[in-house]
């Protein structure tokens, strides 16, 4: 009689599986997400890397690198670390560089402010949304002189 | 018209993709409590921030990376890979941008060292120290 009554339908089964893949689901869901949020209080610090420290990076990278805009000198071959050669300040450099086709890096636009004339190039990835901005003091190198001049540097998280 | 071969494939693929789903949450669970999860995205940010810096240097140099904790890993145009083998569902991924014109994508598989060098404007992953002239 007691083996008849449990295996008395098939929708009683089919009801009863129903009920326990839905509580193992949602145990296991919870036992998951449990595990996770206790484990990234402890081991989230390991992967951070100090503010400011990318940013800082990709800066240094328009200012010193000769592929960028720093003035190099024919002769010798030296590179002049922060100063800007007015022939090189040029979107196709800028691209040359500094070739972010997505958004998952830092965007930036470089406003350099020289002899009354303002001229500002654009990485791939900037959409136009101000995150932060500096501006440097620099030199430029214009014409076989090297003169004072000002870089305003606006910077956008990447995404 | 259903017959009873049906209900038992059914409950086959049932249990194949219980299996599936239970075996992707304990990889990932253990790989967040152990740690490793954190430990590969370390080693992502750490490489892309050295490939950052490299690419900021007017002229040459390379940095050598010895602790890489028995990972593996892959260099594209424009990001980093760390992980334990290709089937692993928590790797490490992390973004650069790299300078020069020539494509990079070079597989490492558990490699003791890696070196990453800047020579004439181009950035090169070896698993040797180049000679810089």
């Amino acid at each position: 009689m007691q083996l008849k009554a449990i295996h008395g339908k098939r929708a009683d089964i089919s009801a009863r599986k129903m009920i326990f893949y839905g509580i193992f689901g949602f145990l296991a869901a919870i036992t998951f997400l449990l595990v996770a949020w206790f484990s990234v209080y402890d081991g989230s610090y390991l992967s951070k890397i100090p503010p400011d420290l990318e940013n800082y990076l990709f800066v240094q990278r328009f200012l010193n690198s000769n592929l960028c805009f720093a003035f190099q000198d024919k002769e010798t071959e030296r590179v002049y670390p922060w100063v800007i050669d007015m022939t090189k300040f040029r979107q196709e450099n800028l691209d040359n560089c500094y070739n972010a086709k997505d958004t998952n890096v830092k965007a930036y636009s470089l406003t350099l402010s020289h002899n009354n004339k303002k001229t500002t190039l654009t990485t791939k990835n900037w959409e136009g949304f101000l995150k932060k901005g500096e501006t440097r003091q620099i030199f430029v190198y214009d014409s076989g002189n090297i003169r004072r001049a000002e870089l305003f540097i606006e910077m956008q998280d990447a995404k | 018209m259903k017959k009873r071969g049906d209900v038992s494939l059914r409950f086959l693929l049932e249990l194949v993709a219980s299996f599936l789903v239970a075996y992707m949450a304990v990889s990932v669970s253990v790989s967040y409590t152990q740690g490793t999860i954190f430990e590969k995205l370390h080693i992502a940010k750490d490489l892309a921030m050295q490939i950052n810096a490299l690419s900021s240097l007017p002229g040459d140099g390379y940095i050598i990376n010895t602790k890489l904790y028995g990972y593996s890993l892959h260099f594209s145009d424009n990001k980093v890979e760390v992980f334990e083998d290709s089937a692993d569902l928590s790797k490490g991924v992390y973004y650069f941008v790299k300078i020069g014109s020539n494509r990079l994508d070079s597989r490492f598989s558990k490699p003791k060292q890696v070196v990453i060098s800047k020579i004439n404007n181009e950035i090169i992953i070896t698993e040797e120290i180049p000679v810089l002239k």
